[in-house]
């Protein structure tokens, strides 16, 4: 341990922001986390080639199964035991394996079937569009209000640091269409309708329009015309199956992301603040700017491991699963700075976000400026 | 299943099902040698040769087109969970069941290695077909086979088909090795001369007594006369260890022959260091030539994962396409300059700014 941290107080009790810390504390923090980084990093091996795979495994026959039993989808049973498997797959495929594949997580297997450069999802956004508004933007410039465009995403005041405006009265039932269409807002989320004519051009924008239009009409044939034309007579069923399929996804999705940075206590950063900012500072921002889930192992899994979002946020390319195996040490390393590590059952936290999303739509403002 | 049975599950309907995946990416989880169009094999036993060499005996899926003597393919295996892929000549004849491949040890060869020590039966492997054109001689002309370590295996297929085919060509084959219990296929290859009358068996020895005929020591002009003095009548194939491939070709030249056919599998590359600044421009990283020797070592340093196979110029994997940018080609130290071209990352280094498209 450095000498730095041996001089601080032991179990503090964590206050906003980091200013409690001297530079010289930043910089101890930064290396004991790059220490974990690399000693997980070295470690990797067989063990997590045989997760990943025995994941890719159970989403492949959860999803086969699924839609097999939605051709027998005029049985009651048949009907919800295929909608379950499709959604688990769906799910599984969504979080676990795309999310985590496109991050770069699993480049090191040099698998072509787990290559970021090459994998895309079974979503209507494509991973070339995704890739640059989440891994680039959203990972490089967390919770800056004004350049991380998951705050709001465009539509949405989920900062009191974002100037109100009278449509955010209406985003406590908005949000709502949001979460169930929420494949189709991840979709949009790189076209950056507001910045058109201001900063980008109409050109760039209609290119990404047609990338999605090329993608999403994959998707929609597949799920809601090619699957229940197969089924013959059963074509509604296997429509509705896979509707249903889409938006437990959707949902499910739309409640573990916004509990990643929108819960109670996470903090928001401006652009001044950030300026010049050091490695150790930016692994400050990400902690402070996310929080995790709590849960058992099944549902980590479930949430590709976004349930670590804190983690995942510090080292967005490391194999998810070793997420749940840091935690701890994370959050010890944290107690001993003295630093917050947002935590809570998914309920909890999603009811705190609910409480955000209905507080901002009003105008008015809480706080002056975080962490100064 | 036949090769057309799984081409016809390769058709538009059942790739819009799989979409965005691969139809691949489905069969692959009921049975990893099940494919649409990949060869994958299965190792159905493995053959211990040498205390350091082992024969790989490989049965691959009905996409497999088959060889001719003295090819070599790209297998791709998985190590720690990690794939790598090298390149190997088939030593089987084309006529035999299934294909075999024999790997030596090969100091710190991570493939090699773990081939030799740890591959089992029923492990699978990626391979590609069958490439190169090192091949057994049309006719029945007499051929001289020089061949030196590992080197050995691409000529014992083309021996194995001369066997199997029945054909009565005459071959003088001349093999080099350490010693005699370190000889891939050297109980076969006795039990060949002494069968055949038209099949000359010669081993040079490094370590040890050598048996009657043979002979200890190196490669020289003066033995090639003394061994094989009607060599100059004969067609000559070679493959074995950069040295042994030298000598012999400057023994061809200085006779004022053409050099023999050759297959080289150990590249001399030259590790003269990278100069100039490399940008992988689809990551956007950047790093300086000369922390490297290729530039697929310098992009791997980067944490990149560009594909990749024998690392030596041969397979072909790792092709990549550079805007521009000022190379050196590490075998033969030519500079050249190269403007959307496609070059073989692992035998290029930087010889000043390089955009690699990576």
């Amino acid at each position: 341990m450095n000498a730095a941290v041996n001089a601080m107080p032991q179990n503090i009790t964590p206050k906003r922001g980091w200013r409690h810390l001297s530079a010289e504390q930043v910089e101890a923090f930064g290396a004991e986390l790059d220490a974990l980084r690399k000693e997980v990093m070295a470690d990797l091996g067989e063990r997590d080639a045989r997760y990943i795979r025995r994941i890719l495994k159970t989403q492949r026959y959860s999803e086969v199964a699924g839609r097999a039993l939605l051709f027998a989808g005029f049985l009651p049973p048949a009907w919800i035991a295929g909608t379950a498997l499709l959604s688990l797959s769906k799910i599984l495929e969504n979080m676990e394996i795309g999310h985590n594949v496109m991050h770069g997580q699993w480049d090191w297997l040099k698998d072509p079937a787990l290559n970021s450069m090459t994998y895309d999802w079974d979503n209507t956004c494509p991973g070339d569009q995704w890739k640059h508004s989440h891994n680039y933007m959203h990972h490089t410039f967390t919770n800056i209000v004004g350049k991380d465009r998951d705050v709001g995403y465009g539509i949405m005041r989920l900062s009191d640091d974002q100037p109100w405006r009278p449509q955010y009265l209406f985003q406590p039932a908005y949000n709502w269409i949001l979460a169930a269409f929420f494949q189709w807002g991840v979709a949009l989320h790189d076209v950056e309708f507001e910045r058109i004519g201001r900063g980008k051009s109409f050109a760039e924008a209609r290119a990404q329009l047609r990338g999605i239009w090329k993608k999403a009409r994959k998707q929609v044939f597949k799920d809601y015309l090619l699957f229940p034309a197969l089924a013959g007579p059963g074509f509604v069923f296997t429509l509705a199956g896979n509707v249903t399929a889409n938006l437990i996804r959707n949902l499910w999705a739309y409640a573990v992301i916004f509990c990643g940075h929108f819960t109670e206590g996470v903090e928001m950063f401006s652009e001044e603040e950030v300026e010049g900012e050091t490695r150790s500072e930016w692994y400050l921002r990400q902690l402070l700017g996310s929080s995790n889930l709590e849960g058992g192992r099944a549902f980590h899994i479930l949430t590709g491991h976004l349930s670590h979002q804190i983690e995942h946020h510090l080292f967005p390319d490391m194999p998810a699963h070793r997420y749940a195996e840091i935690g701890p040490r994370v959050q010890e390393i944290c107690q001993r700075y003295g630093l917050q590590y947002n935590t809570g059952t998914l309920p909890r936290q999603f009811a705190t976000v609910l409480k955000r999303i209905n507080r901002l739509a009003l105008p008015g403002r809480r706080r002056k400026t975080v962490a100064a | 299943m036949r090769r057309t049975g799984w081409k016809l599950l390769d058709n538009p309907i059942t790739r819009a099902m799989a979409s965005p995946l691969s139809v691949d990416d489905y069969l692959t989880q009921f049975n990893p040698l099940w494919s649409v169009g990949d060869v994958r094999g299965r190792i159905e036993r493995i053959e211990r040769e040498t205390a350091d060499a082992v024969t790989l005996h490989i049965t691959p899926n009905s996409h497999w087109q088959g060889h001719r003597a003295g090819q070599h393919l790209v297998l791709g295996v998985e190590i720690e969970g990690v794939r790598y892929q090298r390149c190997f000549s088939i030593s089987s004849a084309p006529a035999d069941a299934g294909i075999t491949v024999s790997v030596k040890r090969n100091g710190q060869g991570l493939v090699s290695n773990y081939l030799v020590d740890q591959a089992r039966a029923g492990d699978i492997l990626h391979l590609s077909q069958a490439r190169g054109d090192f091949l057994l001689p049309e006719g029945d002309g007499p051929l001289l086979m020089i061949s030196g370590g590992s080197g050995i295996t691409p000529l014992m297929a083309m021996l194995r088909q001369c066997v199997r085919e029945g054909q009565q060509r005459d071959v003088v084959f001349l093999h080099y090795s350490n010693s005699y219990v370190d000889t891939l296929f050297r109980a076969e290859l006795r039990a060949l001369a002494e069968r055949f009358e038209w099949l000359t068996l010669i081993q040079v020895v490094n370590e040890g007594a050598p048996m009657a005929g043979d002979r200890r020591g190196l490669f020289s002009a003066e033995q090639l006369v003394e061994l094989v003095p009607d060599y100059a009548a004969r067609t000559p194939l070679l493959c074995g260890p950069p040295a042994l491939m030298e000598r012999v070709n400057a023994a061809f030249e200085t006779a004022g022959l053409a050099r023999p056919a050759q297959e080289q599998f150990q590249v001399k590359v030259s590790n003269a260091a990278g100069e100039g600044m490399v940008l992988f421009s689809k990551s956007g990283r950047e790093a300086a030539g000369d922390s490297a020797g290729s530039l697929l070592e310098l992009a791997e340093q980067q944490g990149l994962n560009p594909e990749s196979g024998c690392r030596m110029g041969i397979c072909y994997a790792c092709k990549c396409h550079v805007s521009e940018g000022r190379v050196r080609d590490l075998r033969n130290g030519e500079v050249r300059d190269v403007k959307d071209e496609d070059i073989q990352l692992c035998v290029h280094a930087a010889a000043g700014a390089v955009q690699v498209e990576l």
